[in-house]
């Protein structure tokens, strides 16, 4: 009996090709760095692929416009509404900006700036299923991008680089929830909480932040920013805001919190890699001593 | 229609795909429903058919690469799958006389076992967390039926390669 299994050689290639399968799907799982024929096809493709994204963008972009004009009145009136508001938070802000100042000097605190420079970039694919939520970008590691770099638009945080290649590379949205990829999550509560965002709900557009201690005070309506304590991201990339908080998960042991991000993460034309943020561990530093 | 056309066709299918198709998903105007295209699929399901299962299974592996290098996480997941699901067509398809509702059955069966095989490969890697029924109810049906509507628009194409098979 087992000759005859033995002599369909179509069976025993399935047989084969399916051991195989898994065996490369596990070796793969956790490489990122690319080898260089991956570099190769994909720095070619991602160069055809700009040229299909750009005037499809562009006539997206004429039909979004189009439908926008019909809202612009009802923005332009809460627009010149939050317009007053915005000079009286001016002087507020350079009120705060003064006295920071005067408290750092204090603290013989040496600062550099601690802002982020960024790369703007282009997106000029995205992955056809959204099993894999991946982004094409048109920068790579000739523009100086490395792994894991954070990655935003100008609403808030969407996700950090997975790939590298030459001339694109790959952005991973903070929708993928895999076992290496958790973000480490600031809530902006008094006394500051962290957490870590983990698991997305599609269908509500939420995403949860668990491993949040129970004495926390955390309110709905707070902002979730990144932190640096995982040594992935710089602290204060906006994740979103808080909707509602699960006391009793994982046996009542920690809190879970629901945030809606504050990117659209499907309307995505054009992102910003967050190269480098200046002085971390001193404003860190600073954060745990208030 | 030679080799070259059927790169042409499929690469161009491709880059759609990614590209353009992304401006005319349903998440993109804020749906919690998202259509997943599958273009190239239907056309190697439609060569396993008209050309052959060893044809199928070639250009499955060599497209299934390019989609595992470009957009995947791990090497191999689309590779063994576009190519598996070409060789089951034409397998499938060698009992039977081809006729259009034959064709449409196979590509279902086709566009179905693939969303699904990807959904719970991923699922096995802990790649995805999602639960079935959502991953069913919002991705793999509304895809399936984009799928086959775009297998109904490209059959046609299926006379131009009876008639290259004959020459």
């Amino acid at each position: 009996m087992f000759s005859k299994i033995f002599q369909n050689k179509q069976l025993i290639i399935i047989l084969f090709s399916l051991i195989l399968l898994v065996i490369v799907m596990g070796i793969t799982i956790d490489h990122q760095e690319l080898t260089w024929p991956e570099k190769l096809v994909k720095d070619t493709v991602a160069w055809m692929q700009g040229f299909v994204y750009r005037p499809a963008s562009a006539v997206a972009g004429f039909f979004k416009d189009v439908k926008d004009f019909t809202i612009l009145f009802e923005e332009n009136k809460a627009v010149k509404y939050s317009l007053h508001q915005y000079s009286q938070v001016v002087s507020e802000l350079n009120q705060l900006k003064e006295e920071n100042k005067r408290l750092k000097e204090m603290l013989d605190y040496k600062e550099n700036n601690g802002l982020y420079t960024l790369q703007v970039s282009k997106v000029i694919a995205r992955s056809p299923d959204r099993w894999n939520n991946m982004l094409v970008i048109d920068k790579g590691a000739k523009d100086g991008i490395k792994k894991d770099m954070a990655v935003i638009t100008t609403q808030g945080l969407i996700g950090k680089i997975y790939s590298v290649s030459s001339f694109s590379s790959n952005v991973q949205l903070i929708t993928d929830t895999d076992r290496s990829s958790f973000i480490f999550a600031l809530i902006q509560s008094d006394p500051i909480t962290y957490g870590v965002v983990e698991g997305y709900d599609k269908i509500n557009n939420e995403l949860s932040v668990t491993k949040i201690s129970l004495e926390a005070h955390i309110k709905p309506g707070q902002l979730v920013t990144t932190s640096n304590l995982g040594e992935v991201f710089p602290t204060g990339l906006v994740i979103g805001a808080i909707i509602r908080i699960e006391e009793e998960e994982n046996g009542g042991l920690t809190k879970t919190v629901y945030i809606t991000p504050a990117a659209d993460l499907y309307h995505i034309d054009e992102v910003f890699v967050v190269m480098k943020a200046n002085n971390q561990s001193t404003s860190e530093k600073e954060e745990d001593s208030e | 229609m030679n080799n070259k056309w059927i790169i042409g066709i499929l690469f161009s299918m491709f880059l759609l795909e990614g590209t353009v198709f992304q401006y005319m998903n349903t998440d993109y105007y804020g749906s919690s429903i998202s259509i997943y295209p599958h273009f190239v699929l239907g056309i190697i399901i439609l060569i396993s058919i008209y050309l052959g299962k060893k044809q199928a299974l070639i250009w499955g592996l060599l497209f299934g690469l390019l989609y595992d290098i470009i957009f995947g996480r791990v090497i191999g997941l689309y590779m063994i799958g576009m190519a598996g699901i070409g060789y089951f067509g034409g397998w499938f398809i060698q009992f039977f006389h081809p006729t259009f509702s034959l064709y449409i059955i196979i590509q279902f069966i086709g566009q179905f076992a693939f969303e699904f095989y990807l959904f719970s490969m991923l699922r096995l890697y802990q790649l995805i967390q999602l639960p079935i029924e959502v991953a069913l109810t919002h991705m793999i049906i509304p895809s399936t039926i984009l799928n086959l509507l775009f297998a109904i628009f490209i059959f046609p194409l299926s006379r131009l390669l009876i008639e290259n098979s004959n020459e």
